[in-house]
């Protein structure tokens, strides 16, 4: 077939069915078929079979739970329930000095939340308020779902955020405002569906988010929402090319002109420096360690 | 759009689906190559649509496609690096180190004539080489500090027994001119097609399977010295 010498000096002729058949073998060793007494076949089978066991291995073990002894696992629990607890009454004490307002009961602890000249929020800002309250009420009823039950303080927590964001509806009859009090009557039946947990149980700790009036991730169709998208210059995208490395970091990955390995001074033009940080490109990049 | 580099034309189609494209010209084989020859002439960018969708997904924010795209990739991750350095232990966290960098920079990843599989498994050699250059730097002697992780079930005889292969191959693969170790290491640990070990190491597909011809006649041929 066809032939040709290498165009290296010294490097052997080169058969392309020996090539083809080398790429076969390659693809046989990846998919695990038989050796055919071939014992380059073989040891690259046994290399590919190890690495494939260690890599189960490996695999088991980021999914099995840490060991924790019984001590520790007693802090941690006492730990969880002290955090539980202290969200819960944040919460419901946020969420009773909102209902209340500035002239209410809890007032001096509504003027430190809110501010003491705190404006009356705008209709569209009521009801990103309101709605960031429903959001943090599903997030307590959906953190529950998961553990199979709610404590009854997360449960008033809940309640009270919903009573929150019901009462910043009252005097709005506006569609977004209905629409968000449907999903209240929702969210609170999903709440009172929920069974109660025993005092005590250590269940995963919602985080109870104490929803601002400037963004609400979640609001309704309608109403304004701030774009999740972190900043342009962040993260806009960069113009093929652009992934030669930052001066004195180790963000040149391997792009396509380069080596992967970058301990070879034939093949990679990286960096020396092992620093480095991830760049914003297609080049993949070493990281700054993670 | 890519710029030109390395030959490869700027990209003017992105292909969907790299299955539809195997048959249609007959030049792209394996799972998701990452630059391929068009009916004209010119190199095309191929973007295996699964993947793509699934990396968009994760840019996006979505966990259950960050969750999908990390199980893929791990345990190939894990063979490419444990190839490297021949310690299972490393390997593992070098492997951690890769998953944490992607998922801090999977955000800002754009597609750039390169596969996504390529972006990540340079990343992965760049990690252990960074490895190598710490111990290098700070040769220490590993102690078991840190009970609080899951044991393996074999013991280091059995590990040691266990690795037979590995550890004989990391041999047989030092003794190989770079380029060939790498581009069998790209081939057989990770997994990695032809055209995407040629995107990986910036080499043609023909170039790649010929790398691999020789790295693989010198194996036969220290293979042969040793028995």
């Amino acid at each position: 077939m066809t032939r040709r010498r290498g165009w290296v000096s010294g490097e052997p002729a080169l058969s392309v069915e020996a090539v083809a058949a080398d790429d076969r073998l390659l693809a046989a060793v990846v998919a695990g078929e038989g050796t055919g007494g071939d014992p380059l076949h073989e040891l690259l089978g046994s290399w590919r079979t190890e690495l494939d066991l260690f890599a189960a291995d490996a695999g088991r073990a980021l999914g099995a739970p840490i060991a924790i002894s019984p001590r520790a696992a007693g802090w941690r629990r006492r730990a969880l329930l002290g955090t539980a607890a202290v969200a819960a009454a944040l919460s419901v004490t946020t969420a009773a000095a909102a209902v209340t307002g500035p002239s209410g009961l809890l007032a001096p602890l509504h003027r430190v939340l809110f501010g003491a000249g705190h404006p009356v929020p705008s209709d569209a800002g009521r009801i990103r308020q309101a709605a960031g309250w429903v959001d943090a009420a599903q997030h307590v009823v959906d953190h529950a779902r998961v553990a199979g039950g709610i404590s009854p303080a997360m449960r008033r927590a809940a309640a009270a955020q919903l009573d929150a964001a019901a009462g910043l509806l009252r005097s709005d009859a506006s569609r977004n405002a209905q629409a968000l009090d449907l999903r209240i009557g929702s969210v609170r039946r999903e709440l009172g569906d929920l069974p109660a947990l025993p005092v005590g149980t250590a269940a995963p700790t919602p985080v109870v988010t104490h929803p601002t009036t400037e963004e609400s991730p979640t609001a309704p169709a309608g109403t304004e929402t701030t774009s999740p998208e972190p900043s342009p210059g962040e993260n806009s995208p960069e113009p093929a090319g652009s992934a030669a490395p930052a001066e004195g970091s180790d963000t040149s990955g391997p792009s396509p002109s380069e080596s992967p390995a970058a301990d070879h001074a034939q093949a990679s033009p990286t960096p020396s420096d092992g620093t480095g940080s991830p760049e914003a490109s297609s080049s993949p990049d070493s990281g700054s360690g993670g | 759009m890519a710029a030109p580099r390395q030959g490869i034309t700027p990209v003017p189609t992105v292909y969907p689906c790299i299955r539809d494209v195997d048959g249609e010209l007959g030049i792209a084989t394996g799972r998701c190559p990452a630059v391929m020859n068009g009916d004209d002439g010119a190199m095309y960018q191929v973007v295996d649509e699964v993947v793509g969708q699934r990396v968009a997904r994760a840019q996006a924010g979505d966990a259950e496609a960050i969750a999908a795209l990390l199980a893929d990739l791990r345990p190939r991750v894990f063979r490419y690096c444990l190839a490297r350095v021949g310690d299972p232990h490393l390997a593992d966290d070098l492997t951690q180190e890769v998953t944490m960098t992607l998922v801090t920079i999977l955000p800002r990843y754009r597609a750039q004539g390169s596969s996504f599989d390529g972006y990540v498994f340079g990343i992965a050699a760049n990690k252990v080489s960074e490895a190598r250059r710490r111990s290098r730097r700070r040769p220490e002697d590993p102690v078991e500090i840190l009970p609080e992780r899951r044991d393996s079930a074999a013991g280091p005889e059995q590990l040691a027994v266990g690795l037979d292969a590995t550890r004989r191959m990391l041999d047989l693969l030092e003794q190989l001119p770079h380029r060939q170790a790498e581009v069998l290491r790209l081939r057989v640990a990770a997994g990695l097609s032809v055209e995407e070990t040629a995107g990986l190491l910036g080499m043609s597909p023909n170039t790649v399977r010929v790398t691999a011809h020789r790295a693989l006649a010198r194996l036969r041929q220290l293979l042969t010295v040793t028995a």
